[in-house]
């Protein structure tokens, strides 16, 4: 094991390591790039290499992505990767606050406790987890995704009507273009462009991108942030607050793990679950979405929790959870490395320098966000109007760049009127995100179970992971509905 | 009895009545392939398009009959200068529109120039003028160096640039 890991300590290696975690950093800060995106960019300059210099590379690159992106949520209240959108809700909103670098010292070291997190859990229970996640099948998955689905109704503050029908509306969006299973053609009016679908990265671009840029070009000049003082002890929080938050951390790194490990779903949904989740076990879910420290702590921990997460089905079973790790398979088999049961018999030093390479990079990111944090708070003392065109123009581009074509960038102003359009109406955006998000495995699994349990309903309930699932789904959602009827007539009362 | 409406709600409903109203009418479009057990492409947009019927029912029910609650968020924002939103809508419009016909470089700095103008709302000074300028130049410079020298990523190229 310590052999593995002692490799990594070559030289070349940590330069390789460094480099990829400076540019997985500057992929995941900039709105419309990403970590999938530098990882396929750098992949075939792995080739040259040899095998443990070429994947330390490449996960350096996943690992920096994934934290880069609260860069841009905190600073700019633009999530940099769809694994931050969370971020920018108490991120953003504490650097709103005046509160910049504490936001991101917090970001950022949670970011890495998070990393350890899955990548040490990787490390050591990688073929226990995987074995129990081998019993997942399509009813399962349902369960799971209906599961965070019903979370939709916890995302609400106000009128609880609104954020169900946002999410609904993101499930249809999501519903254009090819359905699953049966290839038949939804709502695509015969454009060939809308055979794939949206792009999530033109939605999120749209969303908070553009729809802010519109919302701050009808703000008087006056009413822009003020001006922000870099402020920041240590890491940005004292010792008893890390005390106070440990329930939080826990919650939101075994739910990013947990998320991470399901084939498919990813950070970009782990990081909403996880803040759900630790709002709903909180005991002050009032300051959420206010500038709270936990809500920064449950986003952060949870996506690069994730990360190591994702590794263990592709480790423990040759499975790609998402297009990274995919781009990863492809990474080690390249080399010669056949990912599956077998391979901590075959391949066991690899797997410890790849752990040995992930907690290099976790430690360099960390390092390195936190030496530039106060250059990167200083972002924040440009003006408005030309920090925000010039986001606009990069975000236009970012969403070109994904797919070199311009139907992406078409997507990103539609959804960039609807986001702003939804904020007029004082509709919650996140839960429209969700279903977005979540359409696709939503409809999938629970056609693929129906079909392959010829149509009987009563095996979601039958099979003991799936019926607790929806059981605590269903409860959860009802809950709330009482609890918001309660606090309305309370209100009515008042 | 009626109530005074929340502005926001009662669109929000309108809205979703008729979203829903025309998902479902395209659902019945849709193409079935009869398949052991799988409901079929058409059910998800139908189950959902009727759950946001429901829904958008049940919140014009509440908007007629309960009225407002509590404070409208978007009155705070009823200052607002709807022109300059509309502006900067156009703005991105154009800027999109011309990023083939004259390439990515010439459209982006037309953009960046007429949006800080935009959002700056105010008659710029001499230097504030210079500052946009060079802002609008070099941004998207910086930005085709990265995207298109650094990363090797194309970006729209026009007949002139």
């Amino acid at each position: 094991m310590f052999a593995g890991i002692l490799e990594v300590f070559d030289p070349v290696t940590l330069l390789l390591i460094f480099c990829g975690s400076v540019l997985g950093v500057i992929f995941g800060a900039i709105p419309g790039l990403s970590g999938t995106m530098a990882v396929a960019l750098c992949l075939p300059f792995t080739y040259a290499m040899n095998t443990n210099n070429g994947i330390s590379l490449l996960l350096a690159l996943y690992f920096g992505g994934v934290s880069g992106g609260l860069i841009a949520s905190v600073l700019l209240r633009i999530p940099g990767t769809p694994g931050s959108v969370a971020t920018l809700w108490d991120g953003g909103t504490m650097a709103k606050n005046g509160q910049p670098g504490r936001a991101l010292g917090i970001g950022i070291t949670y970011s890495f406790i998070g990393s350890v997190f899955g990548i040490l859990c990787m490390a050591f229970i990688a073929p226990q987890i995987a074995a129990f996640a081998r019993n997942f099948g399509p009813c399962e998955y349902f369960a799971v995704i209906f599961f965070a689905l019903t979370l939709i109704s916890t995302l609400s503050d106000g009128n609880m009507v609104k954020a169900l029908m946002s999410g609904c509306i993101g499930l249809l969006v999501a519903m254009i273009g090819v359905a699953p299973m049966d290839n038949i053609k939804r709502f695509t009016f015969g454009n060939a462009d809308l055979n794939n679908g949206f792009a999530l990265i033109s939605m999120m671009i749209g969303f908070f991108a553009i729809a802010e840029v519109l919302n701050s070009a009808g703000k008087k000049r006056g009413e822009a942030a003020g001006a922000m003082e870099f402020k920041m002890e240590g890491l940005g929080f004292t010792l008893k607050e890390f005390v106070k938050t440990l329930k939080t951390t826990a919650v939101a790194c075994v739910t990013g793990l947990g998320i991470g490990i399901l084939p498919g779903i990813g950070a970009s949904t782990a990081n909403i679950i996880a803040y759900v989740a630790c709002k709903a076990s909180s005991k002050h879910p009032e300051e959420y979405g206010k500038g709270c420290m936990e809500g920064i702590i449950a986003s952060e921990a949870s996506n690069n929790a994730c990360c190591g997460g994702a590794l263990i089905p592709l480790i423990s079973l040759g499975i790609p959870g998402d297009a990274v790790t995919a781009i990863l398979l492809g990474g080690l088999m390249i080399h010669g490395v056949v990912p599956g049961p077998q391979m901590f018999q075959t391949n066991g030093k690899l797997i410890y320098l790849m752990v040995g390479a992930m907690l290099v990079a976790s430690v360099m990111i960390f390092v390195l966000q936190m030496f530039a944090t106060r250059f990167f708070v200083k972002m924040l003392a440009i003006p408005q109007p030309l920090l925000l065109s010039v986001v606009a123009a990069l975000c236009i581009v970012g969403a070109y760049a994904n797919n070199s074509r311009m139907f992406d960038v078409y997507a990103v102003i539609f959804f960039g009127l609807l986001g702003f359009a939804m904020r007029k109406l004082d509709m919650p955006v996140t839960p429209f995100m969700l279903g977005f998000i979540l359409e696709n495995y939503f409809e999938t699994y629970l056609r693929r179970a129906l079909a392959t349990y010829n149509g009987n309903l009563t095996i979601f309930f039958t099979r003991p992971i799936s019926a607790v699932f929806i059981l605590v789904g269903v409860v959860s959602m009802v809950w709330r509905i009482i609890k918001n009827i309660r606090s309305e007539k309370k209100e009515g009362a008042a | 009895m009626l109530k005074k409406c929340n502005k926001q709600d009662l669109i929000s409903a309108v809205a979703g009545i008729v979203l829903s109203g025309a998902v479902l009418a395209l659902s019945a479009s849709i193409e079935r392939k009869n398949t052991n057990g799988d409901p079929g492409s058409a059910f998800m947009p139908s189950l959902i398009g009727t759950l946001l019927l429901i829904l958008s029912i049940i919140l014009l029910v509440q908007c007629l009959f309960k009225g407002a609650r509590g404070a409208e968020p978007a009155a705070k924002d009823g200052e607002e200068n709807y022109l300059a939103i509309l502006l900067s809508f156009l703005n991105l419009v154009l800027f999109v529109a011309l990023m083939r016909p004259i390439g990515f470089m010439l459209s982006c700095i037309l953009f960046l120039f007429l949006q800080i103008g935009i959002m700056a709302h105010e008659r710029p000074s001499r230097k504030e003028l210079l500052i946009w300028a060079a802002v609008s130049i070099a941004a998207p410079v910086l930005i085709y160096l990265i995207f298109v020298k650094l990363f090797s990523m194309p970006l729209p190229r026009g007949s002139i640039f």
